[in-house]
């Protein structure tokens, strides 16, 4: 049931995006081109540029915003009455709106991806991106272990970290829900205080490091850091479980 | 005869309402019943908690000897009071959806119908009328083979020409073995084609009986008995 989840989120997330996607690759060609045959100046390039720009940051925005209503009107509006009423647990929706996130997140990393190498292959030539990809990997060969452990340590936390963030967001919509008024406004000033305690959790726990390990300890070595989005991740996850669950009172 | 629906002290409050009271209700396999009462009654609570969209303050209820889960979701074909489904999605969508997640969809069976209703297979249900999007919904719900169908308010909002589609569309659809528990105030246009009436009042049952016991007992249609009971 999860696979099936998942496969309609990702059709309702799609057809939403999509047009997005297609109008950022779009106005990256074009504006590439521009640049290539340099009509670089002008009211028509200066459109362009910000329609590009525009293009750049609105799909980000959108796949954040997407997400986000994806799980509110899925879960807790009008579509909730299938949802639920679907063979399937709280849990299972829960964890197949969040993989939805990871799937759109990494997708959204891809077309940023996929404008950059339009741009180069644009304004350069397919070669110069092939040999700029060839220098990334043959640095990879030279960067020592150590180092190369601590990046992939930070690769690891920022993508714990965004499926805390996801998690997160998720419980203040639930928390929300809880209440029959200004449920967005809640929802919000929930976000707010959780973001104020976990700034305190982070500056405790360098703090506790420092006491433990010493001043000179490099702190993202230590698995502390990716400890904090997994219990996270698992308080919020909880907390959207419990409200969904037992508490969901859909209007 | 095997109970389907079986509701123990059955109680739900919100905050300091309580929408449910106590309820004790059982109900047989094979029967068409009618929830009745006015607005307000705890008729839509008492049929989202049989469909675990609520979770009861005390008591329980059961479905065909099963607490409320995914397992009895499995077995209960469930129509809400309003349009749940999502907009942007076609009539070939929904029938691969329900036949996605429901094993006992009769994919056929739901065909036949919307045929009857001409309706084209790529239209969005955003293009479609009021009336012809809850006929769709019913159609969807009407074409499982479940063992509990939950219709709550099927006939409210709609034209008499489609009240009449929806009821001919209920009657002839619901599988001899199942039960449909229809929750409406509109008595009249049900009576006909109930087995048995529960009058909900203010949380509590207060009457649980054959159409026709109570037609004889009364001397009066059902209509006509409800309007007595819950006169302002």
């Amino acid at each position: 049931m999860l696979g099936k989840l998942i496969k309609y989120d990702f059709k309702a997330m799609f057809r939403s995006l999509y047009p997005i996607y297609v109008a950022l690759i779009a106005l990256t060609t074009v504006f590439s081109l521009m640049v290539k045959f340099n009509f670089d100046q002008g009211l028509l390039f200066t459109i362009f540029a910000f329609l590009f720009v525009a293009a750049l940051n609105g799909s980000i925005i959108a796949c954040v915003f997407f997400v986000v209503t994806r799980f509110s009107h899925g879960l807790l509006k009008n579509e909730g009455y299938l949802s639920f009423a679907l063979p399937v647990s709280t849990a299972t929706h829960i964890l197949a709106k969040v993989i939805n996130a990871i799937i759109w997140a990494f997708i959204e990393g891809l077309m940023l991806c996929v404008c950059m190498v339009i741009m180069g292959t644009v304004m350069g030539s397919i070669k110069e991106v092939a040999f700029f990809f060839q220098e990334v990997f043959r640095a990879f060969d030279l960067i020592e272990r150590d180092v190369l452990v601590a990046v992939l340590q930070v690769i690891v936390f920022l993508i714990l970290e965004m499926i805390a963030s996801v998690c997160l967001i998720y419980a203040a919509m639930a928390v929300g829900h809880l209440f029959s008024k200004n449920q967005k406004m809640i929802a919000v000033a929930f976000l707010i205080v959780v973001f104020v305690l976990r700034s305190f959790l982070w500056v405790s726990l360098v703090d506790l490091t420092e006491v433990v390990a010493g001043p000179t300890h490099m702190f993202v070595d230590d698995l502390m850091l990716i400890i904090p989005p997994i219990v996270l991740t698992g308080l919020y996850a909880t907390l959207t479980w419990f409200i969904l669950d037992r508490r969901l009172n859909l209007e | 005869m095997m109970e389907t629906l079986v509701c123990n002290e059955l109680s739900k409050t919100y905050g300091s309402v309580r929408a449910l009271d106590h309820v004790d209700l059982k109900l047989e396999e094979g029967k068409i019943v009618g929830l009745l009462g006015p607005n307000g009654s705890g008729k839509t609570t008492l049929i989202k908690l049989a469909s675990r969209l609520l979770v009861p303050t005390e008591g329980e209820v059961r479905i065909c000897g099963e607490l409320p889960s995914p397992a009895t979701k499995a077995i209960v074909s469930y129509l809400p009071d309003r349009n749940y489904l999502p907009d942007w999605m076609k009539i070939k969508d929904l029938l691969e959806m329900y036949q996605d997640f429901y094993g006992d969809f009769d994919v056929q069976r739901a065909q036949e119908m919307l045929g009857s209703l001409n309706i084209d297979y790529d239209t969005p249900l955003k293009n479609m009328s009021k009336g012809t999007k809850e006929k769709v919904q019913l159609i969807l719900t009407m074409s499982r083979h479940a063992k509990l169908y939950l219709l709550d308010e099927p006939i409210a909002g709609v034209d008499p020409a489609a009240r009449d589609y929806i009821l001919k569309t209920i009657i002839s659809n619901y599988d001899e073995t199942a039960t449909v528990l229809i929750s409406t105030h509109l008595i009249a246009d049900v009576e006909n084609v109930l087995d048995e009436a529960v009058f909900l009042k203010e949380g509590k049952v207060v009457l649980h009986q054959s159409v026709d016991e109570l037609r004889d007992t009364t001397g009066k249609s059902v209509d006509e008995y409800f309007r007595e009971v819950f006169k302002c």
